[in-house]
């Protein structure tokens, strides 16, 4: 009898592990909800692991001279420095390299398209984009696939993320495993955090305190689009699924013709929809770790937050020569709190400081996180 | 063990058949047309502004039901795990389509509903907005409906308890011959175009103010000095035939929503000095008189 039970307690153990296929323990910071997981790629520590294999690795790129890791630098909250990166094949791309901070909980993936609110959909860009071309994977997928299943390491580690699979090597299961992992990259730890969530009121310095107060302020109106525990409204997360916001603004950059119009090629929502009214509109980003991630805005055209302060308290930007020349400030598609503002320069310092706040430095430096070749 | 079992059934039986289910009908409307994203109402306010809406939702509280004898019997709102938790439920009469896309979603609704015991019942009284004890809650982790970000400021804020967000023209910048006249002369004509459309930006965001925290990132402990939440009494409501109908030409009586006296922030956002929610917060009952958003209608 005594065993029956423990050979049945040990029978549903198992069957719950093979229902669920998760092993995965979340290491979520304190105040933070449970990220959204679709069904069909639960966690997995296997998946992690070899997903973190996978985006630090050249071996992904059609020639074999980029990785994730490339325009996703975890020292630099995981984007590049650059205006806008240059893809494998040597194209420049037309906008900024988003930060992965967090990118579990956004709404929506890359900065204008509302359809695309999967990371596994959504990663299929990068590795096949065409037009520019990205990791450059189009047509090369033989040969990639062949690359790793000639190493011994990754045949160590596919099999590991996928026992029940023959032939474990497949696109759909890298794509997997490198969504897996890069759901893991959580930053939570910063001196906001320590402060609001972990109730270490020395954590934030007075400057960065009086910032906070400004940036929650109706004064100031950050809020409205950078709000809630990420920064963002775009977020999804368990708590929230009966309400997924998306958060799409045109903050008033261009007004290239005086009617609103942005450069061509980046025109934000309105190149998916083709509706006026969305020209110029692009996804708040979270602003966790922003003071890592210059250059800023979808093109990379402002260098420092205080640049990116002072163009929200013109109310836009005005460009006076050059191709883009215009009046953003009076751009008709302008979001509505984007109304200018009059900061001292004090007020604006402390806008800085509290920006500077939301660096978690232990996430720049997590192992978990890092380059496992190195 | 069996007495048991009959005592538990006879009770559940009996609360059943002492409870009924009521569902309070809703509508938000301008004048007597409904009120939706994506349309525009013409001669609002003192300039006689056409207006859009960008958002339309409030929280309302502590619903009560009036019986013959002015007996105030409180409706136990079912927990749906969407638009009611505790004895809060958020009115949603944004789409998520044309402006409401900035800040809202595609669900709606427009019903309360709960039990109460059954009896007779003849008026209806409850608090718009959410009370101080849920208010001050952290959006993330709080439950459907509290976990809405663009219903939330902050832990010290709390809450938007009425969120109804207006894009405005005034009829002279409407004129859309006015545009094509100008549009000649340049520069000017763009910068009038701009600023038309920018100042057509009138916001209504009706929160509690005066909350005392060490900072905006920690929630008060006592109450708001000036919680801006208000209880609505429809002494006589058909629960069979009526409905709340919020009305947003009422609300914005002798109010200006072609301009905002003070530009940032735009509109209302329940500044107490904010020279734009003077008239408004009179027409909510807030500084003087009674409100003026909630009546009876059919």
């Amino acid at each position: 009898m005594k065993h029956g039970i423990i050979i049945l307690v040990f029978a549903s153990l198992v069957g719950l592990l093979g229902a669920s296929q998760t092993d995965y323990t979340w290491h979520l910071p304190k105040g933070f909800p449970m990220p959204v997981v679709p069904q069909d790629n639960p966690m997995t520590e296997a998946k992690v692991e070899l997903g973190r294999y996978l985006f630090y690795d050249k071996k992904l790129s059609g020639n074999g001279s980029q990785s994730c890791s490339s325009c996703h630098l975890q020292e630099l909250a995981f984007t590049d420095g650059l205006k806008t990166p240059v893809g494998s094949t040597g194209e420049v791309l037309i906008r900024n390299s988003p930060s992965l901070t967090n990118v579990a909980y956004n709404a929506t993936l890359t900065w204008a398209n509302p359809v695309l609110t999967d990371l596994e959909r959504h990663i299929l860009v990068p590795m096949f984009a065409e037009f520019p071309v990205e990791l450059g994977m189009t047509s090369k997928e033989t040969e990639i696939l062949s690359r790793f299943k000639e190493d011994a390491l990754y045949q160590e580690l596919f099999s590991q993320a996928y026992p029940a699979a023959a032939d474990p090597v497949t696109i759909q299961n890298i794509v997997l495993a490198l969504t897996s992992f890069t759901r893991t990259l959580i930053s939570g730890n910063s001196p906001y955090d320590q402060f609001v969530y972990q109730k270490n009121y020395d954590a934030l310095t007075d400057s960065a305190k009086r910032g906070m107060d400004l940036f929650f302020s109706e004064r100031t109106e950050c809020h409205h689009c950078h709000g809630g525990f990420n920064f963002t409204h775009s977020v999804i997360h368990q708590n929230n699924v009966q309400f997924v916001e998306m958060s799409f603004h045109n903050t008033g950059l261009y007004n290239l013709d005086g009617q609103g119009s942005y450069p061509l090629g980046n025109r934000g929502l309105f190149e998916i929809s083709g509706k006026d009214s969305d020209m110029g509109m692009f996804r708040a980003p979270s602003l966790r770790n922003v003071a890592l991630t210059a250059p800023y805005l979808h093109d990379g055209s402002a260098q420092t937050l205080e640049e990116v302060i002072r163009f929200y308290e013109a109310g836009g930007r005005v460009i006076t020569e050059g191709e883009y020349a215009g009046d953003g400030r009076q751009n008709p598609y302008k979001s509505g709190f984007v109304q200018g503002i009059s900061l001292t320069d004090q007020e604006r310092q402390d806008l800085v400081a509290f920006l500077e706040s939301l660096t978690d430095t232990e996430f720049l430096t997590n192992p978990a996180f890092s380059d496992p070749f190195r | 063990m069996k007495h048991i079992s009959i005592l538990l059934l006879s009770l559940i039986f009996g609360l059943s058949l002492a409870q009924e289910t009521i569902t309070l009908n809703f509508a938000a409307r301008v004048g007597d047309q409904m009120a939706a994203c994506g349309q525009t109402y013409d001669g609002l306010g003192t300039m006689n502004s056409s207006v859009e809406f960008q958002d339309l939702r409030f929280y309302v509280s502590n619903v009560r039901l009036m019986n013959a004898a002015g007996e105030e019997i409180p409706l136990e709102l079912a927990q749906d795990g969407m638009w009611q938790y505790e004895d809060v439920a958020l009115l949603d009469f944004e789409d998520g389509s044309a402006l409401c896309a900035q800040s809202g979603n595609a669900a709606t609704n427009s019903v309360v509903t709960g039990t109460v015991p059954a009896g007779d019942y003849t008026g209806l009284v409850f608090t718009l907005g959410v009370p101080f004890s849920l208010n001050h809650n952290d959006v993330t982790t709080a439950p459907a409906p509290l976990n809405i970000s663009s219903m939330w400021w902050s832990w010290q804020g709390g809450y938007k308890h009425i969120r109804i967000d207006l894009m405005s023209h005034s009829a002279m910048t409407m004129d859309t011959m006015d545009k094509s006249e100008t549009s000649e002369d340049g520069e000017a004509e763009s910068s009038n175009h701009g600023n038309t459309a920018m100042s057509g930006f009138w916001p209504i965001h009706l929160g509690s103010t005066g909350c005392a925290s060490e900072a905006s990132a920690i929630a008060p402990t006592t109450k708001c000095s000036t919680p801006n939440t208000f209880e609505v009494r429809l002494d006589s409501f058909d629960l069979n035939n009526d409905t709340v109908v919020a009305d947003v030409a009422s609300l914005l009586t002798n109010v200006d929503v072609s301009q905002s006296l003070e530009l940032m922030p735009p509109g209302c956002m329940s500044g107490p000095q904010d020279p734009d929610c003077k008239v408004l917060f009179e027409n909510l009952g807030l500084t003087a008189g009674s409100q003026a958003l909630f009546k009876v209608g059919q």
